[in-house]
């Protein structure tokens, strides 16, 4: 039992840190304002999980965000930004029914989680807020997770029930 | 195990994932440092290549030869290519104006704050504290300022840069160097100055000029900020509606979406102490002088 949660998370925590390297090194390149990568990670753990798991998932996969070089101003924020869109995402964890309709909803919430803190930071400080990267945001965010959400929690199942079986 | 259709299914998902992922990964160490997966290419070269050559039917010796030949070469002037295009870019850094004499330390950005950090504008280099990297110093591109490091790591650095929101960078503006500061967003009510613009606003209410250069006041022992640095060039003057300072917008003088080789700015200090002026101690003449303009140096007035 042990060994499978260690693999999974261990799993869990190599795709972070590729998304978040990936989306630090080669994204910017190409020129994309990208699609947050790191989230929809933290977005399937939170469909499988449950909200608890979600949160602590994504507190790990902020930390990851904020450290990954060029490291944020102010280390945290992203953790807890995170952790809070982890367990929003794992507010749509189903136990038995798998709706098609799941993952778009809790990818479109949690995207929604991080971009309002941003928003809601800017204007705490008094700094103008850029409504429409913060609108591109969320649905590339959703669009990307329409896809590759459904694909990340199919894959973790698959392991869980390899591993049970 | 016991049920091969069943598990057979997701191993095979998560070895393509992991395949995917690791062609991702080359891909982006291509992208980000060319010539560093060089080696996975002469293996593959090596592997292949005598499979190639076997296989090809009908090719005499000497057309086959010589095909290899040229490819060769064409490769070979490529990576010359590349190798010129980077050295040129060095060159361009560390020969310019900005440099003005000062020791420089070439970088190369390694990597960027993602897009979707919402206002924060940094890169990564690939120079630290063991290059002679330090905080507060200044780094330049060919055209001018990029930015100021703010923290250092053993072999990379973070880097503010010219458009994150929390940097304020003092400037002179136009030929008469009027002070002003230069930000991300609009201060004191005026436009905001758009994607990839800075907004300048000056201290007292004055004008500047629609193509003007704007340059770096400077800061104390040169830190976080040498003086006389080019930030960019006045697009737009903000009509005034009666605010209490004027605003311009900037473009900046540094491409800052397409950064690649930078220079940090290690020594600001002057070595030589500055030259002092001795006023002669001779008395007054009593005789009046012919008056012929004295040359002075003005420092206030530029």
């Amino acid at each position: 039992m042990s060994a499978r949660i260690g693999l999974l998370s261990l799993l869990r925590a190599a795709l972070v840190v590729l998304a978040a390297a990936f989306s630090a090194v080669v994204l910017p390149r190409i020129g994309l304002p990208g699609p947050d990568l790191v989230l929809l990670v933290v977005v399937a753990g939170g469909i499988l999980g449950g909200p608890a798991r979600g949160a602590l998932l994504g507190l790990g996969a902020g930390w990851v965000v904020d450290l990954m070089p060029p490291a944020a101003a102010t280390l945290g924020l992203a953790a807890l930004t995170y952790a809070v869109a982890g367990a929003v995402a794992g507010l749509w964890h189903r136990d038995g029914a798998r709706s098609a309709l799941l993952p778009p909803l809790a990818t479109f919430a949690a995207a929604g989680v991080v971009v309002g803190a941003g928003i809601a930071g800017a204007v705490e400080s008094g700094w103008p807020v850029d409504w429409a990267g913060a609108g591109w945001s969320v649905a590339l965010t959703t669009v990307v997770g329409l896809v590759a959400v459904p694909a990340l929690v199919r894959a973790e199942r698959g392991l869980v029930r390899r591993r049970l079986a | 195990m016991t049920q091969p259709h069943r598990g057979n299914q997701p191993r095979r998902h998560r070895t393509l994932a992991v395949l995917v992922v690791a062609t991702l990964l080359l891909l982006g160490l291509d992208l980000s440092r060319p010539g560093s997966t060089s080696f996975l290419r002469t293996s593959a070269a090596a592997a292949f290549g005598p499979l190639e050559r076997a296989i090809t039917v009908g090719g005499r010796d000497d057309v086959v030869r010589l095909t290899r030949e040229r490819d060769e070469l064409a490769s070979a002037r490529q990576q010359d290519e590349a190798t010129v295009r980077a050295a040129r870019e060095v060159t361009s850094v560390l020969t310019s104006p900005a440099a003005g004499g000062a020791r420089l330390l070439a970088a190369r950005v390694v990597a960027f704050t993602p897009a979707t950090s919402s206002g924060e504008r940094r890169i990564t280099i690939d120079v630290g504290s063991r290059d002679g990297a330090a905080e507060d110093l200044t780094v330049i591109a060919g055209a001018g300022l990029v930015g100021r490091v703010v923290s250092v790591a053993a072999w990379t650095s973070d880097v503010q840069v010219l458009g994150d929101r929390q940097l304020i960078v003092g400037v002179r503006a136009g030929a008469r160097g009027r002070l002003g500061s230069v930000s991300a967003w609009a201060q004191a009510g005026g436009r905001p100055p758009g994607q990839g613009r800075l907004s300048l606003s000056l201290f007292e209410p004055g004008t500047v000029e629609v193509g003007e250069v704007v340059t770096t006041l400077g800061s104390v022992d040169g830190r976080p900020f040498r003086p006389d640095l080019p930030v960019g060039t006045v697009v737009s003057v903000d009509p005034d509606r009666g605010q209490l300072t004027s605003t311009a917008v900037v473009d900046p003088a540094v491409d800052l979406a397409a950064l690649d080789v930078v220079a940090v700015v290690l020594s600001t200090q002057r070595s030589a102490p500055r030259p002092t002026t001795a006023v002669p101690t001779t008395p007054v003449p009593t005789t009046p002088v012919p008056t012929t303009p004295v040359p002075t140096t003005a420092v206030s007035a530029r």
